[in-house]
C-alpha cells in the first residue's frame, strides 16, 4: 500500500518505535489489499489527527480497521478454500481460559470463577475447569481483539502437544510461550470449521496491524497465511487463517501439560 | 501472566505520569488496544494496567498515576450504575468488565474502599444489569475474604445470579468450616428443585481440592441419603457421569460404601458373589455378631458396579484374613476394590492400609462407612 502524504505525521510517529515501524513496513509491503479498503484505512487515520506518540499512532491504525461496530476492514483477504482448515486450533495462556468460556459458565450464576483463580491455580484445578465446560454453549473465540487467529490442525502440530514451549514458539506466540514456561501448562482450543459461523480468510496486513511479527504473503492467490517461528524454536511455522470473533459451538477445551 | 520483574515496556518508558494516566483511562475505555509488551496479536487491553499496578519495575510515579486513573474510572462506574439503563453508554458493560478484570487480577489496596462501596451500592441497585453486577462482585471478592465478611457471602448464596461467587468466597475464607459442605448441598438442592444453573459439580470438585480430601463432602452426601434420598440419587447420578475424574471417584466410593451397607444388612447380594457372600455372612452372623463394629470388608468392583463383596469378620486384619478375600491368590483382583472399616477410616492400621496399597488397591478407593 502507498502511504498518502496526508498521513505523513502518522507514518513519522510509527517510525519512532521499532515495533510500530515494523507494522508500518508491513503496511507498505502488502500489495494485495483492495483499493477501496486501502483508501478507507488511510482516510480514517487522517481523520484521527496527528498522533502524539507511537502508541497513539499505532492505536489510530488499529482503530481504523476495528472501528467500533464496524470492523469492516477486517477479513478483507480472500476466503480459505472449503477443503482446508477443517479442524482449527488455537493455543492460549492457561488463565486466558477465563476469556474463552461462555460468561454464563464462569459467572456468579455458574462456576463463580475469577481470573485470579485461574491465574493462581494448579494444573488439576484448571484441568477440571476446562474439562467441566461442555462446549455446547460456545465461547467467544477471538475476544477481545475482534479477530481470531487459528491454525490448521495437523499431525505435526499434534506431535508438539506435550512440548508447549516449542508449540507456542512455532506459532509465533511470545506471551503464550512465556506463560507456558512459567506455569508448565497451556490451554488448547479446538473446533471444527463446520461449527464456525464466520468465514475463514487469508490474513492481510489490515488484520495484522496489532501484530508486528506478521509478514504479508506476497502471493495474492495464496490460500493461507503462515505463522513465523520465534527465535530459538526449531522448524517452521504452521498454516494460519483468521475469522471474526464469534461464539463457536462444540469447542474442545483441553488443559495440556507442557 | 505478566512476569513481576519484566522491565517497563519500551513503548511507554518515556511517558510522563499524566500520559500513563491517560493510557490507563484509554485502555479501560477500550479506545487503546495496541500491544505494548511483545507486539503479539492478542494482548488483553487491561494487561498493561495490571502490569503498571503490580510490577516491581514500575516507577513509583507511574504506579500512582495508574492507581489514580483506576480510581477515577471506578467513580465513573459508581455513577453509571445509579443511572437508568437507557441512559448508560452502549459499551458501559465492557468498560466495567475491564475495570473489574484489573481489580480481580491485582486487588490494589488503595482501591479497596471504592470496590467495597461499589459492591454495596450495586447489590442494592435496581437499575443495574446482570453482567455489570457480576463484574462488580467479582472485582470485590479479594478485598472481602476475612471471617467477618462471611455473612455477606452467605447472603449471596440465596441469589441465583451470584451464589457461586458467594460459595467460592466462603471456600477461600475457611475451606474446612462446616458451613462449606452445608452450603454446597444447599446449592445442589437449588439446582435440583429451583432449576438454578449453578455449576455445583465444579464447586464440589473445588471443595475437595481446597479441603485436601473428599471425606467431608462424602460424609455430607452420605448423610443426605437418609434425609433426602431423591436428591442424593440425583447428585450421585450427575457425579458419576461427570467429566471430572475426582467426582466420578467420589460417587463410586459412596456407591460402594452404600452397597456394603446393604450387603451387611443382607439386602444386597451380587450374582457373582452370592455364594461367597452368603457363606461369609453366615460365618459372621453366627460367630461374629458384632461385625458392624469390628469387621473389615472388601468390595471388588469398579465404577460400573460391584463385582464381589467379601467380609473379613475377625475384627483384625491379617494375612490370614486376607486369604479369605483373595481370589485364586491373585493380588490383581484387588484393583478397583474398596476397603471399608466400619469403625472409621482412621482406625485402619497403617500396616493394613499399606498392605492393600501394596497389593494394588488404589489409595483413594479406601472408603469409610
Amino acid at each position: 500500500m502507498n502511504i498518502p502524504a496526508t498521513c505523513n505525521d502518522w507514518a513519522d510517529m510509527m517510525r519512532s518505535d521499532p515495533d510500530a515501524a515494523q507494522v508500518l513496513d508491513n503496511v507498505k509491503s502488502d500489495s494485495c489489499v483492495a483499493a477501496a479498503h486501502e483508501q478507507t484505512f488511510f482516510q480514517r487515520i487522517e481523520a484521527s489527527g496527528p498522533p502524539a506518540d507511537a502508541v497513539k499512532a499505532w492505536d489510530a491504525a488499529k482503530n481504523a480497521v476495528s472501528a467500533a461496530g464496524g470492523n469492516d476492514l477486517y477479513c478483507s483477504g480472500k476466503e480459505v478454500p472449503d477443503d482446508r482448515f477443517l479442524s482449527l486450533v488455537r493455543v492460549i495462556k492457561a488463565e486466558d481460559a477465563f476469556y474463552v468460556v461462555d460468561d454464563a459458565y464462569r459467572s456468579g450464576a455458574g462456576a463463580g470463577t475469577t481470573f485470579h483463580d485461574l491465574a493462581n491455580c494448579l494444573f488439576d484445578t484448571l484441568n477440571e475447569f476446562v474439562a467441566g465446560y461442555d462446549g455446547l454453549i460456545g465461547g467467544n473465540i477471538g475476544k477481545p481483539d475482534g479477530l481470531a487467529w487459528v491454525t490448521e490442525d495437523s499431525p505435526a502440530l499434534d506431535a508438539l502437544r506435550s512440548n508447549g514451549s516449542e508449540l507456542a514458539g512455532r506459532l509465533g506466540l511470545p506471551e503464550q510461550l512465556q506463560s507456558v514456561v512459567d506455569r508448565g501448562m497451556y490451554v488448547r482450543v479446538a473446533f471444527q470449521r463446520e461449527h464456525l459461523p464466520e468465514q475463514l480468510h487469508v490474513p492481510r496486513v489490515l488484520d495484522a496491524v496489532g501484530h508486528s511479527p506478521f509478514r504479508a504473503n506476497p502471493d495474492c492467490a495464496a490460500d493461507h497465511g503462515l505463522t513465523y517461528s520465534l527465535p530459538g524454536t526449531a522448524g517452521t511455522g504452521f498454516p494460519e487463517a483468521i475469522h471474526r470473533s464469534c461464539k463457536v459451538a462444540r469447542i474442545e477445551l483441553t488443559c495440556e501439560k507442557a | 501472566m505478566i512476569a513481576q520483574n519484566e522491565s517497563i515496556p519500551r513503548l511507554i518508558a518515556d511517558f510522563s505520569p499524566d500520559r500513563i494516566g491517560q493510557l490507563v483511562t484509554d485502555r479501560l475505555a477500550g479506545s487503546s488496544r495496541v500491544p505494548i509488551f511483545h507486539a503479539s496479536r492478542e494482548e488483553v487491553p487491561e494487561d498493561i494496567v495490571v502490569f503498571l499496578l503490580q510490577s516491581e519495575t514500575t516507577p513509583t510515579g507511574f504506579r500512582e498515576a495508574a492507581a489514580r486513573a483506576c480510581t477515577r474510572f471506578g467513580i465513573g462506574v459508581m455513577t453509571g450504575i445509579t443511572l437508568p439503563q437507557e441512559e448508560v453508554k452502549r459499551d458501559f458493560t465492557d468498560q466495567v468488565e475491564r475495570w473489574a478484570n484489573v481489580l480481580d487480577r491485582v486487588a490494589p489496596t488503595e482501591l479497596k474502599p471504592l470496590a467495597t462501596g461499589l459492591l454495596q451500592t450495586a447489590l442494592k441497585s435496581e437499575n443495574i444489569s446482570s453482567p455489570v453486577l457480576d463484574a462488580i462482585v467479582r472485582a470485590a471478592i479479594r478485598f472481602r475474604l476475612e471471617e467477618s465478611d462471611a455473612e455477606l457471602w452467605i447472603q449471596l448464596l440465596q441469589r441465583e445470579d451470584l451464589c457461586a461467587y458467594g460459595f467460592n468466597a466462603l471456600l477461600k475464607i475457611d475451606p474446612q468450616n462446616p458451613r462449606i459442605v452445608r452450603s454446597l448441598l444447599e446449592l445442589w438442592e437449588s439446582r435440583e428443585s429451583k432449576d438454578w444453573k449453578v455449576n455445583a459439580p465444579l464447586l464440589t470438585a473445588k471443595t475437595i481440592r481446597a479441603q485436601g480430601s473428599n471425606s467431608k463432602v462424602k460424609r455430607g452426601l452420605q448423610q443426605l441419603e437418609e434425609i433426602k434420598s431423591k436428591l442424593h440419587r440425583s447428585i450421585l447420578s450427575e457425579l458419576l457421569s461427570s467429566k471430572i475424574e475426582i467426582l466420578r471417584a467420589l460417587a463410586a466410593e459412596i456407591e460402594m460404601a452404600s452397597a456394603l451397607h446393604r450387603a451387611v444388612q443382607g439386602s444386597y447380594i451380587t450374582s457373582d458373589g452370592e455364594e461367597q457372600f452368603q457363606e461369609t455372612r453366615r460365618h459372621s452372623m453366627t460367630k461374629h455378631a458384632g461385625i458392624r463394629q469390628l469387621g473389615y470388608a472388601v468390595i471388588l468392583g469398579d465404577q460400573t458396579g460391584i463385582r464381589h463383596t467379601f467380609i473379613n469378620p475377625t475384627g483384625r486384619f491379617s494375612s490370614e484374613g486376607l486369604s479369605d478375600v483373595r481370589i485364586n491368590n491373585n493380588p490383581s483382583i484387588f484393583q478397583g476394590s474398596a476397603v471399608v472399616d466400619f469403625e472409621g477410616f482412621d482406625s485402619i492400621e497403617r500396616s493394613h492400609y499399606n498392605y492393600f496399597a501394596h497389593n494394588g488397591v488404589r489409595k483413594n478407593s479406601l472408603c469409610h462407612v
